[in-house]
């Protein structure tokens, strides 16, 4: 049955439900290509996604940052002002590498970005209680450093299992996403309990890979080959935003594609 | 016109120096008060001195346990004790009880005007045992009640508002502070009711004992055996005749029987650093226990700041240490902790886990004997607005608690907001900006930086991650090679970005640099999940040393 059969008052409830619910599945990038790799054009919200990459490279800082721009953007856009600030979103890395500069280039608005430096130690507690706090639209939490940083080079992702539960447990029902960014290579005896598993793979200077490895619904995908540059292109945009005009261009298949 | 008559609250607290007692130490068994005088105040010292003759001193206030057992106010102690082997006598100074009186008097002014812990004509009749003003706050809500819904809803709402401070509470609502007090007093046991209607303060007071009426004893003793019972059976006997029997206090005293009281409140100035403060008995040795302890602490004290329209800017926990075994430890015997509060909080359970976070670290060098909490910066609150979606929206009035929190655990320099700085050198353009100053929430508001949607490329390209100190890599060229963290990286391309020639050069060392996009390959290159990264580097120009100073990512 249509919107339009329903009387006025329960079609008006109906909706407003629907759009809700719409709005509260996923929080989409803005990034044509990447939201179109993903399974719920976006990234869920109320849930922990995991964004796996070899030593914290191959440009998972920028998807992270795509998030954040896109969660303030989108409050700017349902307040109805542009003048009016974006929600708040928090990026905890014991790292402190987190650059001003670059931050503000991926249009993320600084003002509204808190910076949580705790030792490494720290790091799984101070994630809890940030991700219980429900103050923020995304929290980004940063267990793989970077290259140089030595913050949490090599450390194994074992105890994460129960930090990553007690963070689901956290945002449950809610609109926050919490962005857990790991090392790819770092060893761990389980997958993470997360809702989606990205892996984000650079193989040249121009390319990335892009693979939806786990969902919680099991819509796995074989791996996206994407250009750099498309995560560059921010449209954040809500009002005019599109789908995708062209399907980006898959991978060849490899007999370990789809295992979740 | 008339002007409309003053409507004053009554806050009574009759059992308040035996509950002062109790929130100090764990007593059990029956026990006795004596209400020690301010300091200089000797002359209202009726009592005697309890050091000099403990057994002569005079109960002022007895629990309901001695009560039952037959002990009175106003009894010798050694009397009392005769009747009680095991009472235990415990001394209150007036000063504690006007704190205690500043307590509720802070929390009511959420509902009127002014308050008043003492009247003008009756603070110099301060004594133990009379009629003295050490248990009742007056507040003037004339023209207030129509706000929380009418005055039997504004006694229930100071009910509520007073319960987290744990003391019996009396009140009654008339047109003047003494009537009002006799109703809150005795209105219960005569079955009046607590509200007196404008203008009807003598029916109300009809009813009341002649007890509640300000003159001695004697006078007292005097009209009941003259079959004066009640206020109302007073007021009917001729006014001429009872001027010069009822002494000095006649005037008054008939006034007060017609239903006339206007004396004025003397106003209550609320102190600008609020303290609450405990002792135990025997030493506490873990942080859980002082945990609980403050929880108490933090109710009371959230309860006072939220009836102020105040929030605490910072808090100061004074840890009192058994001096025998710190002094034995070789440490100090009180242990101070602060927190500095990033926005100001004023709800007791995000107050108490900004100093759980605190106290939970801290290290008790010897068992606590006693705790004490201060709030020295007290702030206008934050006014929140409602909003519809709270229910699933991410809810930023969490903010300062969280803040607060984090600042108490990991320290305030490593929770902020990131800045950008107009400087040369490439890694002095980021700062981190703590959350201490940053002042409220309202100016990491005014401090964000919006950003117009339209469509954007990354043309400046920027690094995104700045590694805190620069990782030598060898020479910066094509080809060569370098570990970081233990790992061999190669260069595969480098891009000059920028030059910066003799910054700096009024300093010793200028810095002269080249800053290139290098793209930096694992030795693993080729394997699956190799890392592989476009970083930003720079050559030293002084000594053509390569340096890996971030990454583009």
């Amino acid at each position: 049955m249509s919107l339009a059969a329903l009387p006025l008052d329960r079609a008006v409830r109906l909706g407003v439900s629907l759009a809700s619910e719409a709005r509260a599945r996923a929080l989409p990038l803005g990034l044509a290509a990447v939201d179109a790799a993903l399974p719920d054009a976006g990234l869920p919200r109320g849930a922990v996604v995991e964004i796996a990459s070899p030593r914290g490279l191959a440009r998972a800082t920028s998807l992270a940052l795509a998030a954040c721009a896109a969660a303030q953007a989108e409050a700017r856009f349902r307040s109805g002002d542009e003048a009016t600030p974006g929600a708040w979103c928090a990026w905890i890395e014991p790292g402190a590498t987190l650059f001003a500069p670059g931050v503000l280039a991926a249009r993320v608005d600084l003002g509204r970005l808190l910076v949580v430096r705790p030792s490494i130690e720290a790091l799984a507690r101070v994630a809890v209680r940030v991700a219980s706090s429900r103050a923020f639209s995304v929290v980004v939490v940063d267990a793989a450093g970077v290259p140089g940083c030595s913050a949490s080079a090599g450390r194994s992702l074992d105890r994460w299992s129960t930090v990553v539960r007690r963070l689901a447990l956290a945002v449950e029902g809610s609109d926050t996403t919490v962005i857990l960014v790991t090392d790819k290579q770092a060893p761990r005896s389980l997958p993470l309990p997360t809702a989606l598993r990205l892996e984000l793979d650079r193989p040249s200077a121009d390319r990335l890979t892009l693979r939806v490895a786990k969902d919680r619904r099991g819509r796995v995908a074989p791996p996206v080959s994407l250009a750099v540059g498309a995560l560059s292109s921010v449209d954040l945009s809500f009002s005019t935003r599109k789908a995708p005009e062209e399907a980006p261009e898959r991978a060849p298949r490899t007999p370990r594609e789809g295992i979740g | 016109m008339d002007s409309p008559p003053h409507r004053i609250v009554s806050v009574v607290l009759p059992a308040l120096a035996c509950e002062l007692v109790r929130q100090r130490v764990a007593v059990t068994g029956p026990f006795g008060v004596l209400l020690a005088p301010l300091a200089g105040d000797r002359a209202s010292d009726e009592s005697g001195s309890p050091e000099e003759a403990p057994g002569m001193a005079i109960l002022d206030a007895v629990d309901d346990e001695a009560r039952r057992h037959g002990v009175r106010p106003g009894q010798r102690v050694a009397e009392a004790a005769a009747l009680v082997g095991r009472l235990t006598v415990h001394r209150v100074t007036y000063a504690e009880i006007d704190a205690a009186l500043g307590r509720v008097a802070e929390i009511a002014l959420g509902l009127g005007t002014t308050a008043a812990i003492v009247l003008r004509e009756s603070a110099r009749l301060r004594s133990p045992t009379g009629g003295a003003p050490f248990d009742t706050v007056w507040i003037d809500v004339t023209g207030a009640a129509h706000l929380v819904g009418g005055e039997e809803a504004l006694l229930a709402e100071l009910d509520a508002r007073l319960a987290p401070l744990g003391h019996r509470v009396h009140a009654a609502i008339a047109d003047g502070p003494r009537i009002a007090q006799a109703l809150a007093r005795h209105g219960a046991i005569a079955g009046c009711p607590a509200v007196a209607p404008a203008g009807e303060g003598a029916r109300a007071m009809a009813g009341l004992p002649v007890q509640c009426l300000p003159i001695d004893a004697g006078m007292v003793t005097f009209l009941l055996r003259l079959g004066v019972v009640t206020v109302g059976d007073l007021a009917r006997l001729p006014r001429s005749s009872l001027g010069a029997r009822l002494g000095s206090q006649g005037a008054i005293t008939l006034d007060l029987a017609a239903g006339r009281d206007a004396a004025p409140l003397v106003p209550w100035v609320a102190p600008r650093v609020l303290e609450e403060a405990t002792s135990f008995e025997e030493g506490v040795l873990g942080a859980e226990s002082l945990i609980f302890v403050l929880r108490a602490m933090t109710s009371r004290l959230g309860a006072r700041l939220s009836a102020r329209g105040e929030a605490a800017a910072r808090l100061e926990v004074t840890i009192s240490l058994d001096r025998s075994i710190a002094r034995l430890r070789g440490v100090a015997d009180e242990l101070a902790l602060s927190v500095d509060l990033p926005a100001p909080l004023a709800d007791p359970n995000d107050l108490l886990r900004a100093l759980k976070a605190k106290l939970e670290r801290a290290e008790l060098p010897a068992p606590a004997i006693g705790l004490s909490l201060t709030i020295p910066q007290i702030t206008e609150a934050r006014r929140v607005q409602l909003d519809l979606s709270r229910g699933t929206a991410v809810s930023p009035d969490a903010l300062p608690a969280l803040l607060a929190e984090l600042s108490a655990e990991i320290g305030a320099e490593r929770v902020g907001v990131l800045e950008v700085v107009d400087a040369h050198q490439p890694e002095a353009r980021s700062r981190l900006v703590p959350v201490g100053e940053i002042a409220g929430a309202d100016s990491v508001r005014s401090a964000s930086l919006v950003i117009r949607a339209s469509s954007f490329s990354l043309a400046a390209i920027e690094p995104t991650r700045i590694l805190p100190a620069g990782v030598g890599i060898g020479k910066l060229s094509r080809g060569a090679g370098g570990y970081v963290d233990r790992q061999l990286y190669t260069l595969d391309r480098v891009e000059f970005a920028l030059r910066l020639d003799g910054v700096g050069w009024w300093t010793p060392s200028p810095t002269s640099r080249d800053y290139a996009r290098a793209w930096l390959v694992s030795a693993a290159n080729g394997a699956e999940g190799a890392a592989c990264g476009e970083a930003w580097a720079f050559v030293d120009r002084s000594t053509g040393e390569g340096v890996l100073q971030g990454w583009m990512e």
